[in-house]
C-alpha cells in the first residue's frame, strides 16, 4: 500500500475537514432558518455566539410579529372539486412523484346521519399546523419546527429523511421525496425552493405568500369560497369571526394536538366514519389499488 | 471450477505473511473458512451495490416503504439489532461522526442515539478493566477489580434504564399509532432485549466454539444462560398475553383493528412470535433443553421468534389506516432493501469471523 507523505496527508485532511465543516448544501429551505445552515457547523457556531449570519439571503421572510395563522374550511360549501389540491401542487412545485399532493380530498360519511340516508361530505385534509405538533416533538435534527406565526415549517437542509415525523403525524400530512423530484423548469414557481430527494415536505400555508400579506393559493383557487385564511390573534379577522360559531370542529381533537385548521359543518356531520380519497387513489404509494 | 481453484491458489500465494501473524492465521484457517469468507464478501458486495443504487442512483423509492408505511425493513432490523446488542452505539456515533447536529431535546431519537454513545463508553471502560484483569491472570489490583465490578453494574443499569426503556419510548410516545402508544412498550423492550441478547450470545458462543474447536464458556455457564433466557421469555410472554388480552377485550376500535391484522394478514408472524417464544421457554425448562444442542435450538428459535415480533411491531402498527376507509395499506420489502440488510449482517459476520481468528483474545498475556 502506498504511504502518504506529509503534504498529501495535509491535503487529504484539509479536504475531509472542509467537507465536515462546510458540507455541500443543496436545498434551500425557503424560511428564516435556512441561512443558518448555509455555512454548516461554522454557521451554527457563528450564529449561536453572535446571532449574526453573513449568508442570510435578502428577502428571506421573517414571521410577522403578533400573527397566528389559521384556516377555516366550510365543508358545507366544499364540493370536492380538488382545485385547491391542484393549485397547491403548481404553486409549491410539488412534483408528480409526490402523490397524493399536500392536500388530499376525502369523500366521507357522518356517523350521526339519519340511518339509511347517505350523507356524503367532501373533506380536504392537509397539514394542520398543530400548536403541539407531534412531528416537531420527534424530529431529531430540529428540521421541523414551529414558527412564531403558527406555521409548522421544515428546514430541508436539516432533514435527514428518517421519516420519524411521518409516523408521528396523526393526519398523514407529510410526503417524502422517494425519487429525485422533477418539475419542468417552465412550470416552476421561483419563489418556492425545489426540494431534494430524501427529504420530507408538506403544506407550508404558502409561507412565501402569507408572510407578505397575501392569502394561500388554495384559498384563492376554491371556487365556492369554502376556505378562509387569516390571523387568529386578530378578533376582527374573518377566521376569528367564523370560529365563534358552534359549527367548528377540529380533526382528531382528542389527541390534543391543537390544530390550526378548523372545519365548519352542521352538527350531524361532525363525526366522520370513513374517508375515501377522491381519485386517483391508485397513484397513492402504499395503497393497494 | 479449475479457474476458481487457480485464482484461489494465486490469492493464497500472494498473501505474504512474513512476520504477520494476523494474515497467517487467516491463511491457515482452512478451505471451508475461506469459502465462508468468500460467500460473505459476495453478500457484502451485493448489499453495497444495492445501497449505492438506493442512495445515489435510483433513489429511496426502490424500497418498499411509502408515505403510508414510512418505516419498513430497515427499522425492523434497527429495532432488532439495537435490542439485541446493547452496545448498538453505531447509530449515535455515526450521527455525531458525520457532523449532524442533533439538537431537539424533545425528540426521543436524539436521546436514544446519545445514550448509545454513552453506553458504548461505559461498556468499553468496563471491557478495559475486564481484559486487564484477565491478562494479569485473573488477579487484578484492588482498584481494577472494584472498577470492573461497578462499571459492569453501571452498564447493566444503563442498558436497562437509559438505553432499552427509552428505545421503547421512541415508539410509545407516538399517539398517532395505536399499537405503539402504550406504557407497556418501554418495559417490554427491556425484557425482549434481554431475551434476544442472551439468545444471540448463546448462539454465537456455541457456533464459535464449534468453528474454533475450543471451549469458550463452560457448559454450566451456558446452562445458566439458558435458565435466564427462559425467565426473560416468560416475562415477555406474560406481558404479551395481557397486552393482547386488553387489546381484544377492551373493545377499543384501534385495538380491535390491530388484533384483526395480527390474526389475519400477519398470522404467520404472530404464530411464529408467540408459539416460538413459548416453545423455546418450555424447551429450556427441561434438563435436556439445556444441553449444547438443546440450547442451540432454543436460542435459534428465540432469535427467529423475536425477529417475527419486531416485524409485527413495526409493520402492523402502520397498516391500520389513520383515516378509516382510505383503503388497504400494504408493505412488502423489495430486493434492494433486503440486500442491504443481508450485506450488513454479512459484514458483521465477516468481521466477527476474521477478528476471532486475528485477535488473540483467549491467550493469556505474556510479558509486561
Amino acid at each position: 500500500m502506498k504511504k502518504l507523505n506529509r503534504r498529501e496527508f495535509v491535503k487529504l485532511a484539509g479536504i475531509a475537514g472542509g467537507y465536515v465543516l462546510w458540507p455541500p448544501k443543496s436545498g434551500l429551505a425557503g424560511s428564516e432558518a435556512l441561512w443558518s445552515s448555509k455555512l454548516g457547523i461554522v454557521g451554527d457556531i457563528i450564529e449561536g455566539a453572535t446571532g449574526f449570519n453573513p449568508t442570510k439571503p435578502e428577502g428571506a421572510l421573517e414571521p410577522i410579529p403578533g400573527v397566528k395563522f389559521a384556516m377555516v374550511i366550510d365543508l358545507d360549501k366544499c364540493i370536492g372539486c380538488r382545485r385547491c389540491s391542484y393549485a397547491c401542487k403548481r404553486e409549491n412545485n410539488v412534483p408528480d412523484a409526490i402523490s397524493p399532493p399536500y392536500i388530499t380530498v376525502f369523500e366521507t360519511e357522518s356517523v350521526t346521519g339519519v340511518s339509511g340516508i347517505y350523507h356524503p361530505t367532501e373533506m380536504p385534509v392537509q397539514c394542520n399546523h398543530c400548536d403541539d405538533a407531534p412531528c416537531v416533538q420527534v424530529c431529531p435534527t430540529g428540521a421541523s419546527y414551529k414558527s412564531p406565526d403558527g406555521i409548522v415549517m421544515i428546514d430541508y437542509d436539516k432533514c435527514i429523511g428518517c421519516r420519524y415525523c411521518m409516523v408521528a403525524c396523526p393526519y398523514q400530512a407529510r410526503r417524502f421525496n422517494w425519487f429525485h423530484p422533477e418539475v419542468p423548469y417552465k412550470d416552476r414557481n421561483p419563489l418556492v425552493p425545489m426540494r431534494e430527494e430524501g427529504v420530507v415536505e408538506k403544506c407550508t400555508f404558502c409561507v412565501h405568500r402569507t408572510r407578505k400579506g397575501k392569502t394561500t393559493r388554495c384559498v384563492e383557487a376554491c371556487p365556492n369560497k369554502a376556505r378562509t385564511f387569516g390571523n387568529l390573534n386578530d378578533p376582527d379577522s374573518e377566521v376569528s369571526k367564523l370560529i365563534k360559531s358552534e359549527r367548528w370542529w377540529r380533526l382528531k381533537d382528542e389527541l390534543n394536538t391543537g390544530c390550526n385548521i378548523y372545519y365548519l359543518t352542521r352538527h350531524s356531520k361532525k363525526n366522520m366514519v370513513w374517508y375515501k380519497p377522491l381519485p386517483p387513489p391508485q397513484n397513492i404509494r402504499g395503497l393497494r389499488s | 471450477m479449475k479457474d476458481i481453484r487457480k485464482v484461489y491458489d494465486k490469492v493464497l500465494a500472494s498473501m505474504k505473511d512474513e512476520g504477520n501473524s494476523a494474515l497467517a492465521s487467516i491463511k491457515d484457517a482452512g478451505r471451508t473458512f475461506h469459502i465462508i469468507l468468500a460467500i460473505l464478501l459476495v453478500l457484502m458486495a451485493w448489499g453495497l451495490i444495492s445501497w449505492v443504487r438506493i442512495m445515489f442512483i435510483e433513489g429511496v423509492g426502490i424500497t418498499g416503504s411509502s408515505d403510508l408505511v414510512p418505516w419498513g425493513l430497515y427499522i425492523v432490523c434497527f429495532v432488532f439489532f439495537v435490542g439485541t446488542s446493547a452496545g448498538a452505539s453505531l447509530m449515535g456515533l455515526m450521527i455525531h461522526g458525520f457532523g449532524l447536529v442533533l439538537h431537539n431535546p424533545t425528540s426521543m431519537l436524539v436521546y436514544t442515539s446519545m445514550t448509545y454513545a454513552g453506553f458504548a463508553t461505559v461498556m468499553l471502560s468496563e471491557l478495559f478493566f475486564a481484559v486487564k484483569i484477565t491478562r494479569m491472570g485473573g488477579e487484578g489490583s484492588y482498584w481494577d477489580e472494584r472498577m470492573a465490578k461497578w462499571l459492569a453494574i453501571g452498564a447493566l443499569l444503563f442498558a436497562l434504564m437509559v438505553v432499552h426503556a427509552p428505545h421503547g419510548a421512541l415508539f410509545a410516545f407516538l399517539k398517532a399509532r395505536e399499537m405503539w402508544n402504550t406504557p407497556l412498550l418501554p418495559a417490554h423492550f427491556v425484557t425482549v432485549a434481554l431475551a434476544s441478547g442472551i439468545a444471540v450470545m448463546i448462539h454465537i458462543t456455541i457456533t464459535t466454539a464449534k468453528i474454533t474447536k475450543k471451549e469458550i464458556v463452560s457448559k454450566e455457564t451456558l446452562s445458566h444462560m439458558g435458565g435466564l433466557l427462559a425467565f426473560f421469555l416468560g416475562v415477555t410472554l406474560f406481558m404479551d398475553f395481557f397486552d393482547y388480552l386488553v387489546m381484544k377485550y377492551s373493545g377499543k376500535p384501534g385495538g380491535l383493528e390491530i388484533w384483526h391484522f395480527l390474526t389475519t394478514d400477519f398470522i404467520h408472524f404472530f404464530l411464529l412470535n408467540t408459539l416460538g417464544m413459548f416453545s423455546a421457554m418450555v424447551f429450556l425448562l427441561f434438563k435436556w433443553g439445556r444441553t449444547i444442542i438443546g440450547l442451540f435450538i432454543a436460542s435459534s428459535v428465540t432469535i427467529i421468534s423475536i425477529l417475527a415480533y419486531r416485524w409485527d411491531l413495526i409493520i402492523v402498527a402502520q397498516i391500520p389506516p389513520l383515516f378509516p376507509g382510505i383503503g388497504e395499506i400494504y408493505y412488502t420489502p423489495t430486493v434492494p432493501e433486503v440486500a442491504v440488510m443481508v450485506g450488513v449482517v454479512a459484514l458483521v459476520t465477516f468481521l466477527y469471523l476474521v477478528l476471532t481468528r486475528v485477535l488473540p483474545m483467549e491467550e493469556p498475556f505474556q510479558g509486561n
